[in-house]
């Protein structure tokens, strides 16, 4: 890696880096809040002032050397095919994240980050998330860089990313065109026709009006935790998805997010394992869809909060491409599959081309989930006692953990097995034609 | 009555007996257990009457050694050049088709009881957690030799995510 400017001489020699060193205090505010909480906690009923002074003399001193000797002993290096990342001051941890197993590499900058201009480099790999469960010492920022200066995040990213394609590490930031946006209006009008902000101000006003009417204002209280979650319902949901551009370079896709926190995520090519087109009822006259996705490892799960149907489509088909999502023939259950779905018979149905299965169910909610056949982990049938009375099978396609579940419901017994034959045989030709790890060789 | 929910007749392989023998011994055991506290607890509580009370554990271990048996004959397993089938289930039909190029790891455990009666359960384990492929007794022979088959097969079909 080329050093940036003003590099001690320490890291020039050994090609070792360390994390900005405004992090400690980043970090260190969260142990002392911890503490805080604590403390009040225990103390609440006597607190007194020389209580507080005395533990914040303590406090503050072991917060910032913690800090700084865990910044100090963080570091991290670019070898040839890795990154090597040496944390822990009393047990010491060296981890090697495997640049052709990356699935997603982030920037994150939260709001506080953000106003210090540092930010959080994200690497994901494949399996994460099972690793993260067994880990009992918190893995959350197992694969992250926590925090470096934005323009600095900016570089590595386009080096590691040069790197995990098989070119030069200095080859740059790779040019990028965007494919599509989210306009506020679109998004406005889009929260605005979704179900949960009015559900909750429903809520709010059955709890809060009968103690109006009453006079007794210890009832309208009831009401303000439903009042967060109009917030977290509205607000949030239009602060992460505007402004909202998702462009296509040859490192990937690229999703850039956020109005408070920003989030840049990129998707190294064929890394995406399945997708989900959304309908809510209330957007269909709008023609309006929302796209989720399944990455591997904890990537975005987002792929577009709200975009045109059109848009949507032409989108998938440059992610899978080949896959004309319209133009795949979907077939409904039989019909004496009504007998256990009596209304939403009629929304299930699947289907599969060349390239992708198409599976969409859900009456209100529409969602039609595609999954490319190189991408299915395991095959599933499943049968309960009443589908086997008659005849019928549910066929899940396994993928990676995330929003997306492929499933056939309510399949005649004879065809859910020919689909799993079938499916079988077109994921093993499927993974065959897959990407290589490193695509640009 | 032929199943409708098995592909092709392949070479299924069923368990061994020495599973259902585990099973049943634990079952025994944990019955046997059951009904002496249903006794004591009965007759410390009421009078004669109460005994009938050790009719609950009587039929629950009655049902449970018929669906061990039920689940024991179930479960069987295919190789085939590809891919792993599995099916199982009494009530609830599945079949799970793993192909070995997805396996990311295979787990061989055996537990102090299973050692004894020679037993050892395969899991594999894929990137999706969902796909829930296990064979809970191979004769530890068996459990080694299918573990390195599958490895073998994996490393050479193997595929990135």
């Amino acid at each position: 890696m080329r050093p940036p400017d003003g590099t001690p001489p320490w890291s020039r020699r050994t090609g070792f880096h360390r994390l900005h060193p405004l992090t400690p205090f980043l970090r260190g505010w969260v142990i002392v809040a911890a503490f805080a909480a604590t403390v009040g906690r225990n103390f609440a009923e006597d607190v007194t002032a020389r209580a507080v002074g005395l533990t914040l003399i303590f406090l503050i001193p072991a917060a910032g050397t913690y800090g700084y000797c865990a910044w100090r002993f963080t570091r991290y290096r670019i070898e040839r095919d890795g990154l090597r990342l040496d944390t822990g001051l009393l047990v010491r941890r060296t981890r090697y994240v495997r640049l052709d197993r990356l699935q997603s590499v982030d920037i994150v900058q939260p709001l506080l980050a953000r106003m210090i201009g540092l930010a959080i480099l994200r690497l994901d790999l494949a399996g994460r998330e099972r690793r993260e469960r067994s880990d009992s010492d918190g893995g959350d920022s197992g694969s992250d860089l926590r925090y470096l200066s934005i323009g600095h995040a900016h570089r590595l990213r386009a080096e590691l990313l040069a790197t995990a394609a098989g070119l030069a590490p200095d080859a740059g930031e790779a040019p990028h065109h965007p494919l599509a946006e989210v306009p506020p209006r679109r998004l406005i009008a889009a929260i605005a026709l979704s179900p949960e902000p009015w559900a909750v101000l429903f809520g709010a006003a059955a709890i809060a009006t009968p103690s109006l009417l009453t006079g007794t204002r210890a009832g309208g209280l009831g009401a303000i935790p439903l009042l967060g979650w109009l917030w977290h319902t509205t607000f949030r949901i239009f602060a992460a998805g505007y402004p909202y551009t998702v462009s296509e370079s040859p490192d990937g896709l690229r999703i850039d997010s956020g109005l408070l926190e920003h989030a840049h995520a990129t998707v190294p090519p064929g890394r995406v394992q399945a997708i989900s087109v959304g309908e809510p009822m209330l957007w269909r006259p709008c023609g309006w869809v929302t796209i989720r996705m399944n990455v591997a490892g904890a990537g975005p799960s987002v792929l577009l909060p709200v975009a045109r149907r059109d848009e949507a489509l032409e989108l998938i088909g440059k992610l899978l491409p080949g896959v004309d999502v319209a133009a795949v023939a979907l077939t409904r259950p039989p019909r004496r599959a009504a007998l256990l779905a009596p209304i939403h018979r009629r929304a299930l149905s699947c289907g599969a081309d060349d390239v992708v299965f198409v599976a969409r169910h859900g009456l209100l909610h529409r969602h039609t989930d595609l999954i490319p056949h190189g991408k299915v982990q395991s095959i599933r049938l499943v049968a309960n006692p009443l589908a086997r009375l008659l005849r019928l099978a549910d066929v899940h396609l396994d993928t990676t953990g995330g929003p997306v579940r492929v499933r056939a419901g309510l399949r005649d017994q004879a065809e859910a097995l020919r689909i799993v034959a079938v499916q079988a045989e077109r994921s093993r030709l499927g993974r065959r034609s897959a990407l290589p790890d490193r695509w640009m060789t | 009555m032929p199943d409708a929910l098995l592909p092709d007749p392949e070479q299924w392989r069923v368990l061994p007996p020495g599973l259902r023998r585990l099973r049943r011994t634990l079952l025994v055991l944990g019955t046997i257990l059951a009904v002496a506290l249903t006794l004591l607890i009965s007759l410390s509580v009421g009078g004669w009457p109460w005994v009938l009370l050790t009719a609950a554990p009587l039929l629950a271990a009655i049902w449970a050694w018929w669906s061990i048996g039920a689940g024991w004959r179930t479960w069987r397993y295919a190789e085939r050049e590809d891919d792993l089938l599995i099916s199982r289930g009494v009530l609830v039909r599945r079949l799970v088709v793993v192909p070995y190029g997805r396996m990311q790891l295979v787990d061989v455990t055996a537990g102090p009881l299973a050692r004894r009666f020679g037993i050892a359960k395969v899991q594999l384990h894929t990137a999706a957690a969902a796909s829930d492929a296990v064979i809970p007794g191979l004769p530890q022979r068996e459990a080694a030799r299918l573990r390195d088959a599958l490895t073998e097969r994996g490393e050479a079909r193997s595929a990135s995510l």
